[in-house]
């Protein structure tokens, strides 16, 4: 398929990028849906008609108490015009806010006295409208007539691109990348070698240490304040914790630092203001693509960025076809959401070893 | 054939008494505890987020941990047989984690909204890989059921007992109205999120359909006995299919 996904010509282009796969320094494929969005993810809202000269009135209410929400309005127009077929006089329709903010009563209320008019004048209407912004001008007339005014200032998914592009250092992801490339190329070159004694070790002892299967796979945390690997860890599952992949070790290890860092400098160092929350922005370069409980840790845990490099097919929890297509880094936005990276190995020198496809990474 | 629904809301209550205990320690209360058919409760946990620092610290991973000490040379074997009772959804992580150890069931209270990995985000407990097709399903962890709505009400309470005394201690809302603890309004669980109406009925009868097409809270008397009558009014209940 050769069709260009996202017409950039309303905004400048920058030659780094390569807009139609998605791609920064032809290096770093950046994970996010490709499919145009085509469906609205409608939220219901609060709307009030009102004639035009009191449009500063309530304008004045929207900004004294529901000033919050500018912030997830700011793809929609807050008023509409309208004609009442029976007068056929103009009138104003003004998004409120969020349906579940207030009650009924409550600011029917607000309005009576904002307006200064009866309770019965106040016309107070639920109505249904799209939280996601449309890719392309057509969508978005459709939902402009369909549901409400939506502004319209160029393809969203291009300003996105550009936003990311600008927190993108690209020689810090080299340095990080090649660094955990080389430290996976390392435990390759070990485990080949010691194959043989171990298999013969793990034939004498039915012990559950020896168990211990190696992995190529390397994650690193690292700080975003002061640039540095805050930790790094290789994969060490075994039969008795299963559960010791590279990115549980790296959080748990960064928490323990925490909370020893906390305990030793006494009640002066466990402040609010200076404490380390989880991993807060910081930056993760891992082998190879998590699995799904550890896409998820990573979003708990916070962290801005993952960058990784080879996929994890059947059990991967970010890249679009990877696993179920969850896209984790997406998939809870209200809450958290962190930009996905993939490189783009040149060569076998450049690039990791495959593991099972099977086991979750 | 329908099981012993009651046995299943005891449980449950034990679970509620440990998030109770996670509330004394100023921890978020979500807790849990595994159930083997033979040795019974084998390990309960509440989240501890809070004290470690650690934001996956979640309750099942901390029972999944006893339970690997307590059966170092078996626990897988004892996975395949053990039901988790949780007050909340278990969220993404551990909805995943969960069917790489192995779990039978879950068993859960109110849905988790925001990181629900067990319908209300996804449904990582049945899904399969949807891009590549050569692949051998059997080497695949095996998905398992969910069973939603046990204690909804008293879950829900727990976290909103946690956030109204977290929200007391915070500099920033003092001086500001008190916020009082809602007590009569939850939100309603969409069951077909979660299970289909074949698993619903299989466990709780044919003459609780109704509970699952409505989506009505499951209503239980002491005993564990589900009370829910049939939205008709007609106090006799239709007749168990045969």
């Amino acid at each position: 398929m050769t069709k260009t996904r996202y017409k950039s010509t309303e905004t400048k282009r920058n030659p780094n990028i390569n807009y139609d796969k998605l791609i920064f320094y032809n290096k770093f494929q950046r994970i996010q849906p490709k499919e145009s969005v085509t469906t609205p993810v409608l939220k219901p809202f609060w709307i009030t008609t009102i004639e035009p000269k009191q449009s500063s009135q309530v304008m004045s209410l929207v900004k004294g108490e529901f000033n919050y929400t500018s912030e997830t309005l700011k793809h929609l127009k807050r008023f509409q015009k309208l004609k009442d077929e029976t007068t056929n006089k103009v009138v104003l329709q003004v998004v409120i806010c969020a349906f579940e903010d207030i009650s009924y009563t409550d600011l029917r209320k607000k309005l009576t006295e904002t307006l200064n008019v009866d309770l019965n004048d106040v016309v107070l209407d639920k109505l249904e409208i799209p939280m996601n912004k449309p890719l392309d001008k057509e969508v978005n007339v459709e939902w402009s007539n369909k549901y409400w005014p939506l502004v319209w200032k160029g393809n969203p998914m291009v300003q996105e691109l550009h936003e990311s592009f600008k927190q993108f250092d690209n020689e810090e992801n080299m340095k990080f990348i090649k660094y955990i490339i080389q430290k996976s190329r390392e435990i390759q070159t070990i485990s080949s070698t010691s194959k043989q004694q171990e298999q013969q070790q793990q034939q004498q002892s039915a012990g559950l240490q020896s168990h211990k299967t190696t992995f190529p796979i390397v994650t690193a945390f690292i700080d975003p304040k002061t640039k540095t690997i805050a930790s790094i860890h290789t994969d060490s599952r075994t039969k008795l914790d299963p559960t010791a992949h590279s990115t549980m070790k790296c959080i748990a290890e960064i928490a323990e630092k925490e909370l020893s860092r906390r305990q030793q400098s006494g009640p002066a160092g466990d402040d609010p203001a200076t404490n380390n929350y989880l991993c807060l922005n910081y930056h993760v370069y891992t082998t190879h693509e998590p699995c799904t409980m550890c896409a998820m840790a990573m979003l708990h845990s916070r962290i801005s960025k993952l960058v990784y490099v080879r996929e994890s097919k059947l059990t991967g929890g970010i890249g679009e076809e990877s696993g179920a297509g969850y896209m984790i880094h997406l998939s809870c936005q209200l809450n958290w959401k962190f930009e996905s990276f993939r490189y783009l190995a040149d060569n076998d020198e450049d690039n990791v070893d495959e593991v099972d496809m099977y086991i979750d990474v | 054939m329908v099981q012993d629904v009651s046995k299943h809301y005891h449980y449950m209550q034990e679970a509620v008494n440990v998030a109770e205990s996670a509330l004394k320690e100023r921890e978020v209360p979500v807790a849990c505890i595994y159930v083997h058919p033979t040795h019974g409760i084998i390990a309960r946990a509440f989240n501890q987020t809070n004290v470690t620092l650690n934001g996956t610290r979640h309750a099942e991973f901390e029972a999944f941990r006893q339970i690997r000490e307590k059966f170092q040379e078996n626990w897988q074997d004892i996975l395949i047989e053990t039901d988790l009772y949780v007050t909340v959804e278990p969220c993404i992580m551990c909805a995943s984690l969960l069917r790489q150890i192995g779990i039978k069931r879950v068993f859960f209270g109110c849905a988790n909204e925001r990181f629900g990995g067990n319908g209300s985000v996804i449904n990582v407990n049945r899904d399969y890989p949807r891009f590549t097709k050569d692949y051998d399903k059997e080497r695949i962890s095996k998905g398992y059921c969910v069973y939603p709505g046990f204690l909804a009400k008293d879950a829900i309470m727990l976290l909103r007992r946690f956030y109204l005394l977290e929200n007391e201690k915070s500099p920033t809302t003092i001086g500001k109205k008190q916020r009082k603890l809602e007590e009569n309004e939850f939100p309603k669980l969409n069951y077909s999120e979660y299970l289909s109406v074949g698993e619903f009925v299989d466990m709780f009868g044919y003459e609780f359909e109704h509970v699952y097409n409505n989506n009505d809270f499951l209503q239980f008397d002491q005993d564990g006995q589900l009370l829910n009558e049939h939205p008709t009014g007609d106090s006799k209940r239709p007749k168990k299919a045969e």
